[in-house]
């Protein structure tokens, strides 16, 4: 008669896990405390030993595959056609008390074989979604480093697929994609080592709205407000470069070119940020332009790397979504970060006794405090406020 | 380590009727572990367990000289503790899985155990919490039964602070202490001789504490230095220490597959396998084999029948855990 092998537990968390290794073949018989499987759990890869004794027959989860706590991985057969139950086992009584030439208590030995990652590199393989297995390290003695798993996440190695313990209804997990796996390692590295600092600043942007209705009018090709901001962002960036600048090891390296990043929702619902390269030297219809056919670029999924490179500062619009206002995640090694909110109607006084509206937008600076303190980011807001308010400057 | 003798210690078994029944109770231990084991890998375990195979000398040969006015102050690797001073062996492994008929309704789960009326006041997750409530059991016992407080703990709880301040408390005021550190080798996954430096007993020397270093894979060994330590602390003279060197025959915890300790160091501890060590004491005393056997046996089906019994047990009930979390 023919039994199951179920998947173990092998750690107090594990919900399912990845065998990576089958160490006895079909047709093999194994006893008990025999090496079975090499698994891959949410903690550690470890050697499951066999409870009981038996000849494993079809093999139902191969090697790479993944299988919840409990479900079969194998059928198993013992030599009489019937099942062994799980038994205690208790150790038998053998004269192994030692005599005078018994060895001591044995040593308490220094660490000696860890296991062959660093613990950093275990977190970060975990935040990024990447296994472990399979990565050639390169540390010494062949040690998993941090960079390694770095290096495996950008070249888009297999991730881990992971299912919800039970109460969630059924669960469907995907692996991410490359992109998906770069935003989650940069956003994970800048959440976890940058520190920041956020101010956010309002904006009365009603002679932009006039002057694009204007242009609109005139049937022209309208700069967004967006683009208008880009090109305010791109001024102030060149008369205060502390804001165009980065942290880097102990430095603060500053940029003479000013690129924009612009953050983009495709279609297939991820984010790419192309750049305008020198958006300090562009003309706003010039601006306008490139961010048309960048955007355009960046949802059929056609940008250059080089149109996604070299970014100093990033702007990122929920504007059309009808946000207020946001805070971004600043993009390492960029020093800060301009979140832009919708245009909304506001009521304000307008001379004694008389109430006028204006158009107005919340802008949010979220900076890296090792590069950009809140007097340079007060300052950039307020020389941002100045252009946009007075828009002359931007569209010459 | 100075202190130990080369090979393991194997003094005259006094009473054979009463080392039968150690024997019995470290083959018990163990098969509970083992079993505990088994479920957790089939997923019937709640929360983690931490695994007393290979230390069960120590908890059963101190809880051998344990009278009722006594109390202990377990780990959480405490399975051994609490089955050693009486606790049931059903209800402690009903509590493992989270069932309302565990010893403290299966809320506790493998870390927290306690039994009162079976002279555990506690089992402590905090490294070393054993000792500071073992500190205020013995303050009270002093003033009541006139008991002593037994802390088990391990090696690596003696780099905490409190160790210090409890020991000290309690020598300057003469209490009832005795602390027993089961240095494993490892504190969780990390090498004793990494973290600690100098010899523990030292550390209580400098007190004026009396200690002693000792096998802590021989039961006889154990009984032997745990009866001095015991007279000192119960005579009113302050504590006692005791470090029983030990090895965990499992990793840390049941996550832990215990990669990180040298290829042969396993091996060459089984080798002193305290319930292999103590059967050949029993056979060498003139312990018929087949009483030996039957024991094992007698064991065996008691856990057999402890599983299904414990995988049957009632889960809590909602007004129970309505109580509970008010």
């Amino acid at each position: 008669m023919a039994r199951e092998l179920t998947m173990p537990k092998l750690s107090d968390s594990m919900a399912d896990a990845v065998i990576t290794r089958w160490l006895k073949g079909p047709g093999e018989a194994f006893a008990r405390g025999d090496a079975l499987i090499e698994v891959e759990t949410d903690k550690a890869t470890v050697v499951y030993e066999a409870e009981w004794e038996g000849t494993l027959g079809a093999i139902l989860v191969p090697e790479g595959g993944t299988a919840g706590v409990g479900e079969a991985i194998a059928t198993v057969s013992n030599g009489d056609g019937e099942a062994t139950p799980p038994r205690v086992v208790i150790p038998e009584a053998a004269p192994a008390v030692a005599s005078d030439d018994g060895g001591g208590l044995p040593d308490r030995a220094p660490p000696g074989s860890r296991a062959n990652a660093s613990p950093v590199a275990r977190r970060v393989a975990v935040e990024l979604g990447v296994s472990l297995h399979g990565i050639a390290g390169t540390g010494p003695g062949g040690r998993v480093t941090v960079e390694d798993v770095r290096a495996a996440a950008d070249s888009g190695a297999p991730a881990l697929e992971r299912q919800d313990a039970a109460g969630k209804g059924e669960v469907t997990a995907r692996a991410l994609t490359p992109t998906e796996t770069t935003i989650a390692r940069r956003m994970t590295e800048s959440a976890t080592t940058t520190p920041v600092l956020t101010a956010a600043a309002d904006v009365d942007v009603s002679l932009i709205a006039t002057l694009r209705r204007g242009a609109r009018e005139a049937g022209e090709v309208t700069p967004s407000l967006n683009d208008f901001v880009v090109k305010a962002a791109a001024l102030a960036l060149r008369e205060q470069p502390r804001l165009n600048s980065s942290y880097a090891d102990g430095r603060i390296e500053t940029y003479s070119r000013v690129n924009v990043g612009i953050a983009v929702a495709t279609e297939d619902d991820t984010l790419l940020v192309p750049v305008v390269h020198d958006a300090d030297r562009k003309t706003l219809a010039e601006l306008a332009a490139d961010t048309r056919r960048l955007a355009n670029a960046a949802r059929r999924r056609t940008l250059t790397p080089e149109q996604l490179h070299h970014a100093t500062f990033t702007v990122s619009n929920l504007g059309m979504f009808g946000v207020r206002s946001f805070t971004a995640i600043v993009d390492p090694p960029q020093a800060a970060i301009l979140a832009v909110g919708g245009v909304r109607r506001e009521a304000f006084e307008d001379g004694p006794d008389r109430v006028g509206f204006r158009d107005v937008i919340t802008m949010t600076l979220t900076c890296d405090h090792r590069v950009v303190y809140g007097a340079h980011a007060a300052r950039f807001l307020s020389r941002l406020r100045e252009l946009l308010e007075r828009p002359l400057a931007l569209t010459l | 380590m100075s202190n130990v003798s080369e090979t393991p210690a194997t003094g005259v078994l006094e009473d054979l009727g009463l080392y039968t029944g150690i024997y019995r109770q470290m083959l018990l231990i163990r098969g509970f572990e083992d079993l505990v084991q088994s479920l957790f890998l089939a997923g019937e375990v709640y929360g983690t367990t931490h695994l007393y195979s290979g230390q069960e000398a120590i908890a059963t040969g101190v809880a051998s000289l344990l009278e009722d006015r006594d109390r202990v102050a377990a780990t959480y690797r405490g399975h051994g503790h609490a089955l050693a001073v009486g606790v049931d062996p059903q209800a402690l492994l009903d509590e493992m899985l989270g069932r309302g008929t565990g010893i403290n309704g299966g809320r506790a789960g493998s870390m927290n155990v306690n039994s009162p009326r079976d002279r555990l006041i506690g089992s402590f997750g905090i490294v070393g919490g054993s000792i500071a409530a073992a500190t205020g059991a013995a303050l009270a016992l002093r003033k009541t039964t006139g008991g002593v407080a037994v802390a088990y703990f391990g090696d690596g709880a003696m780099n905490q602070g409190y160790v210090f301040e409890c020991l000290n408390f309690c020598q300057v005021l003469g209490l009832p202490l005795v602390l027993v550190c089961e240095n494993n080798g490892y504190g969780e996954y990390t090498a004793f001789r990494s973290v600690t430096a100098g010899e523990l007993t030292d550390r209580a020397k400098v007190m004026g504490v009396p200690t002693e270093t000792i096998d802590g894979m021989s039961v006889w060994t154990v009984r032997d230095a745990a009866r001095r330590a015991i007279d000192h602390a119960r005579s009113g003279k302050g504590p006692a220490f005791l470090e029983a060197l030990t090895y965990r025959f499992v990793g840390h915890s049941r996550s832990d597959p215990g990669a990180y300790r040298p290829d042969g160091e396993l091996d060459s501890w089984r080798e002193r396998d305290p319930i292999t060590v103590l059967a050949a004491q029993l056979a060498a005393a003139g312990v018929d084999e087949a009483r030996l056997e039957e024991t094992r046996r007698e064991v065996a089906d008691e856990l057999e029948h402890m599983r299904a019994q414990g995988l049957a047990a009632p889960w809590p009930t909602a007004l129970a855990a309505h109580e509970f979390k008010d």
